[in-house]
């Protein structure tokens, strides 16, 4: 009798432990599907380029009085993507998906034509279908941002208006504006991550005698290869600070 | 075993969940707050640097400025576009329509100023058009 009770238990336990499996649902999918699209967007600013609008204020040197935003678009069809491997993490559902994408001739963003040569672009990309989990995600895309911003301001430059009161020669920067508008292609992730406080960071860069190769006119600039580090954070201590 | 829970069974557990506390600080002590305070300090260096390019800045007084900022290699390049300074005087008599302001608007060459308003008329983040290239 009791064979058969810790028998049937044992089937049990088993039961349970399938219930998952057989309730997976399209989270998974969805989830890989997201990060696939993602690394086709990633691929599409490498290589067509997009859109980066940034503006930063600050009053009275206050980090509290601080504001910055960065918008990026880009909007392209590009034939010939393939998604090289798609891992993805079921206890976390996060997928990762690496996109490439090998070009001979392309017409950036500019409307120039690019020669290519036959170079081969790839870009990772991360996605979650769990809210709960898209803080380092989403730290990652703003390290991204960031890194095109850094990049922008680095090769179009940016305007800087301020307001400045002077009091017995000593400066005192009252408002203090940034902006920086561009279309940016080319661009490069060598390097991403996440440190050991959960900050995003985003190494890009940008081949200047490339770019101006590849698009036929001479960039002058003293730096062969501008590179730049993106940071993003996934938790605004900054707002929390600014409550209190 | 005789299944009584003693205060030493409880050790353990309560020693893991210390260490996982521990362990999920860090995480938590990340954020935003340092990289804008960074991003602060940056932009009043800058402004600094801006100002400082002004000929004949008052002792006292209110500077207004807007610049050009580009780099080239490490060399960073500042072109003063427009700059007014308010003495302090004529803030006192800005009320009876007095105002002594100098204005510097001739600092930049004209083909500058073209190629800023051309790019103000060329990247319009609504449209789907457009043709910038970087420099």
């Amino acid at each position: 009798m009791r064979i058969k009770i810790s028998g049937l238990l044992v089937m049990a336990v088993c039961l349970v432990a399938l219930i998952p499996n057989s309730w997976a649902g399209n989270k998974k999918i969805m989830t890989t599907r997201a990060a696939k699209v993602l690394a086709e967007r990633a691929i599409v600013e490498s290589i067509y380029g997009l859109k980066v609008r940034s503006t930063e204020e600050v009053q009275d040197m206050i980090a509290a009085n601080f504001s910055g935003k960065t918008e990026s678009k880009t909007a392209a069809t590009v034939k010939g993507i393939k998604i090289e491997e798609v891992t993805y993490d079921s206890s976390k559902d996060i997928a990762k998906a690496t996109a490439s994408i090998v070009l001979d001739t392309f017409t950036n963003i500019d409307g120039q034509e690019m020669n290519l040569g036959g170079k081969t672009f790839r870009r990772v990309a991360f996605a979650t279908s769990t809210p709960s989990q898209a803080g380092p995600i989403q730290a990652l895309r703003a390290a991204e941002l960031d890194a095109y911003k850094q990049l922008a301001k680095r090769v179009v430059g940016f305007t800087l208006e301020s307001q400045t009161t002077v009091e017995n020669y000593i400066l005192t920067s009252d408002i203090v504006k940034s902006k920086v508008l561009a279309t940016m292609y080319m661009a490069e992730v060598t390097e991403y991550g996440w440190d050991a406080e959960g900050d995003a960071f985003v190494k890009m860069v940008l081949n200047v005698k490339e770019v101006g190769d590849i698009i036929g006119l001479d960039v002058i600039d003293e730096q062969e290869i501008i590179e730049v580090e993106g940071m993003g954070a996934q938790t605004d201590d900054f707002m929390q600070a600014q409550q209190h | 075993m005789n299944g009584k829970i003693d205060g030493s069974s409880l050790l353990i557990p309560a020693l893991i969940a210390g260490l996982s506390l521990l362990i999920s600080v860090p995480v938590a002590l990340g954020g935003n707050k340092e990289m804008v305070e960074k991003n602060v300090r940056e932009l009043d260096t800058l402004n600094r640097e801006v100002i400082q390019q002004i000929p004949e800045l008052p002792s006292d007084g209110h500077v207004r400025v807007k610049a050009r900022i580009t780099q080239t290699g490490v060399k960073r390049e500042i072109d003063i576009l427009h700059t007014e300074i308010i003495l302090p005087d004529s803030v006192d008599t800005a009320t009876t329509t007095s105002t002594s302001v100098i204005e510097q608007t001739e600092v930049i060459p004209t083909e500058t100023t073209e190629s800023q308003e051309t790019r103000k008329q060329e990247i319009n983040f609504n449209d789907h058009h457009q043709k910038v290239s970087p420099n």
